[in-house]
């Protein structure tokens, strides 16, 4: 026996834990057998090939000589008194230093059973007796190498665990062609799971359901392809805080094969947030600060200028802010700040559709629009508005707000708000000249004391100070009743009998006086104030034909005008049921005037809802025909009753031949088309000629007579009905 | 029976000598000259106690060493002596440690020399 004793260890190697094995010169082999013979030969060719050797004549003494010399490999027979080799070798297997210790069993030839019991209890490989000595200490040789170069891959892939538990990072192999998959230890970690399956479907199961649709088309491509990919994913999980950010990469090796990696980069992707946070957001409100405003305008501009919109830039000062910061601390005056950045948020949310006829517009609007850059100056970013008032409306909504009382946890706060205004792109192509004027009109506001906004341009700030003031009116007018009705008759040309009314709004302002429709009625549609004002004139032009048919009158058609905005933003069938309920108006006594452009806008459209219309059993009429250039075609198709001569063709019918041919083939047309055709604007005898002789239907004008008050149409109605029995008579 | 010693065997032992080590042969010679007549006696006592474990182990063990030594016959006799004891058949082993002990004597007659 010859082990080596190196006596004391060096001081330096003290502290490292040291094996026997590790200081060891030569490899130290344990023989095994009870067969002293046997044993003493194969120590001598192992020796003389330089291996040292340590015997044990049973299994008990194997298992204690094993664990006292750690030695490099086991040579043992099966059968010995005691323990065979079998129970010994198991036993070696459950200690630490035996786990992957080779183990050569030394069993009877051809004993098919013994190998393979060997095999079972965990020897490395078996060599038949009797043993050829000369041969045996390579076969030691190689099999101690072999050890070594398993315990090298194994100690690497322990380390590549490691590693990749530290870099939370897993690698992973797919063929493509069968859809098989090799995961790292690391990618079930990784990915939460406690097993992934050996198919791709295994991955596409751990992420978000959000996320899912866009991998699973970037890995079916990769099976068509099989090119480089790169993306990144949340993991799917039931609570959304605790869901991780997933990098996944691949490449393609030289058989096709996509050898890939996963990382878990959340606490990256979480810093690069919080980066980005610090960097972009003020961090006293939360909102975007100036660098983050600067890409929020430009993203604007683009938008703006690809669309051909305008938008506005909102630039507030808090009036009294420096006083409450000096009064009352710094800590007030953040919370103040905070509430102010709230305030905001809900007027934008509250006026966000304003100005919008379109809902889905503002459903796709960006949230990010207020900006803190610092101080008590806020901005305020309004994408796509229609109108220079909407920006006036909103800022006049902020500086109410803003001015009501400040309920702070240690005081009250009251504070007023000036506001700049300027707008994309008259006042600035630039976010750098935007905000500059914005803030030039903000300072201008401050001078101006009162007022708590100003635009930038003045031309703009007039004309929105008008604008608004006339919608403050439309509004007030509205529900104090400010507009009334009048009536203009429409009457046969064949009978000479009165058909039908016109109801026309009109306004009578205190101040104004009488505003035109042709002024308000834009405004109205503009606001959507057109929905209220729309069906108030319905419900009275309803209840006032009621009530004249009440009184006896000799019922005819009371048309009333629809406006687009009702029909787009209304159910206008719905609004008119319930009128007619209301006032028990029989519906044959109504009519509907559409303008014909609205028709044109959506065709199928159109014809559905005068088809709704007519089911109600009123009539419908196309107002201003002519004037829109409808396709013959499809007029066909429409379900009217009669059509308007816009007034423009009758006024010059006289003198213009090109209006008279228009004219007469309007009628014409109509006819063929079996609809009823009246003329309107009729203002003399030569024009009612012209209309008899080409078979108009009826007529309607100055010539009749004006739009009148209903009282005075009564009369009128009463004179003139008297007067046509005269006539008769 | 025939116990002559196969000389390749031996020649292989003396091929494992190496220069300056004690003679390996003798070695082994002696060796089995002195453990093969406990290995006989082991044998007899399991037969005498009914113990077919002792005679299997004792069987296997001597005939190892004789098949390492050239002794193919008596290793034969030994082989068939642990196969039997294995299946717990000792009915015969009286007539195989006669012919055991003999092969033994031939044996050490033609290995005497080199211990």
């Amino acid at each position: 026996m010859h082990i080596n004793s190196l006596g004391a260890l060096p001081s330096n190697r003290v502290d490292s834990p040291v094996t026997t094995a590790d200081l060891r010169i030569n490899p130290l082999v344990l023989l095994v057998d009870d067969d002293p013979t046997g044993q003493l030969m194969a120590s001598e060719a192992l020796e003389a090939e330089g291996f040292d050797v340590i015997e044990a004549v049973d299994g008990v003494e194997a298992v204690q000589l094993f664990a006292q010399h750690k030695p490099d490999i086991v040579v043992m027979d099966v059968v010995m008194p005691r323990m065979d080799g079998f129970a010994a070798c198991a036993q070696i297997r459950q200690s630490a230093a035996g786990k992957h210790v080779p183990v050569l069993m030394v069993t009877g030839l051809n004993d098919i059973d013994s190998i393979k019991k060997a095999y079972e209890f965990g020897a490395t490989d078996f060599v038949t007796k009797p043993i050829n000595f000369f041969t045996l200490p390579y076969r030691v040789h190689y099999m101690i190498r072999a050890k070594a170069t398993a315990d090298e891959l194994r100690e690497s892939r322990a380390k590549l665990d490691k590693a990749q538990r530290i870099a939370k990072l897993g690698h992973w192999e797919w063929q493509t062609q069968d859809d098989q998959c090799l995961w790292s230890a690391e990618c079930a970690r990784i990915l939460n799971v406690s097993k992934l399956g050996n198919t791709l479907h295994t991955l596409i199961e751990c992420i978000h359901a959000d996320d899912q649709v866009m991998v699973n088309a970037l890995l079916e491509r990769t099976k068509i392809d099989s090119q480089r990919f790169s993306t990144k994913f949340r993991t799917r999980t039931d609570n959304a805080d605790r869901s991780r950010i997933i990098q996944v990469e691949a490449e393609p090796d030289s058989t096709g094969t996509m050898v890939g990696t996963l990382q878990d980069i959340t606490e990256r992707a979480n810093a690069e947030e919080q980066i980005h946070n610090l960097a972009y957001f003020d961090l006293v409100t939360g909102l975007p600060n100036r660098a983050n405003l600067n890409d929020m305008v430009d993203n604007a501009i683009t938008k703006a200028r690809i669309g051909n919109k305008k938008f506005a830039l909102l630039f507030l000062d808090l009036d009294r802010f420096k006083q409450v910061n000096d009064s009352f601390g710094h800590n007030v005056g953040d919370a103040l700040l905070r509430s102010v950045s709230t305030r905001l948020g809900e007027v934008i949310r509250e006026t966000d559709c304003v100005g919008q006829i379109d809902d889905s517009v503002a459903a796709i609007r960006p949230p990010d629009k207020i900006a803190r850059l610092g101080g008590d100056e806020f901005v305020v970013l309004l994408d796509s508005i229609e109108r220079v008032e909407d920006a006036a409306y909103v800022a006049r909504r902020i500086c109410k707000s803003l001015a009501k009382t400040f309920q702070l946890s240690e005081t009250d706060v009251h504070i007023s708000t000036t506001i700049g205004i300027s707008i994309y792109p008259a006042d600035g192509k630039t976010p750098d000249e935007l905000l500059k004027h914005a803030d030039v009109a903000m300072y201008h506001a401050k001078e101006q004391g009162r007022n708590c906004y100003h635009f930038y341009s003045q031309s703009i700030h007039k004309l929105s100070l008008e604008r608004f003031a006339l919608e403050r009116d439309l509004r007030e007018s509205l529900e104090s009743g400010g507009f009334h009705l009048e009536y203009q008759p429409k009457i046969s040309i064949r009978t000479g009998d009165i058909t039908g009314v016109e109801a026309l709004v009109r306004w009578e302002h205190p101040t104004r006086g009488r505003v035109s429709p042709a002024d308000f009625i834009p405004l109205a549609e503009e606001t959507g104030l057109i929905l209220p004002l729309g069906e108030w004139v319905l419900r009275t032009a309803c209840q006032q034909m009621a009530e004249w048919i009440e009184c006896g009158i000799q019922p005819f058609v009371m048309a009333v005008n629809c406006s687009s905005i009702q029909l787009v933003r209304t159910d206008m069938t719905n609004v008119i049921k319930s009128a007619l309920d209301a006032t028990g108006l029989d519906p044959t006594c109504l009519e509907i005037e559409l303008t014909e452009s609205l028709l044109l806008q959506n065709v199928e459209e159109g014809i559905a809802i005068l088809q709704a219309l007519k089911s109600l059993g009123l009539h419908v009429s196309i107002d201003d025909f002519g004037t829109g250039f409808s396709s013959l075609s499809y007029l066909k198709r429409l379900p009217v009753d009669k059509l308007k001569i816009d007034q423009s063709f009758i006024r010059d019918l006289n003198t213009d031949p090109g209006d008279a041919a228009i004219v007469t083939s309007m009628i014409t047309l109509a006819h063929n088309l079996d609809l009823t055709v009246i003329a309107e604007g009729v203002e003399n005898t030569e024009q009612l000629g012209f209309l008899r002789a080409n078979r108009c239907d009826e007529i309607q004008g100055f010539l009749i007579s004006r739009p009148q008050p209903a009282d005075d149409l009564q009369q009128w109605i009463e004179r003139f009905n008297s007067q046509l029995t005269d006539k008769a008579a | 029976m025939n116990f002559q010693l196969e000389q390749s065997a031996i020649e292989g032992i003396r091929a494992l000598q190496r220069p300056g080590r004690p003679d390996i042969l003798a070695r082994l010679v002696n060796l089995y000259l002195d453990n093969t007549p406990v290995l006989i006696a082991d044998i007899r006592d399991g037969v005498s106690a009914n113990d077919a474990d002792r005679v299997k182990m004792a069987a296997h063990t001597l005939k190892s060493s004789s098949a390492y030594l050239g002794a193919t016959s008596l290793a034969d006799q030994c082989d068939k002596l642990e196969q039997k004891a294995a299946n717990n058949d000792l009915s015969k082993a009286g007539s195989y440690i006669e012919t055991i002990t003999t092969g033994f004597e031939a044996v050490s007659d033609q290995i005497q020399k080199y211990g």
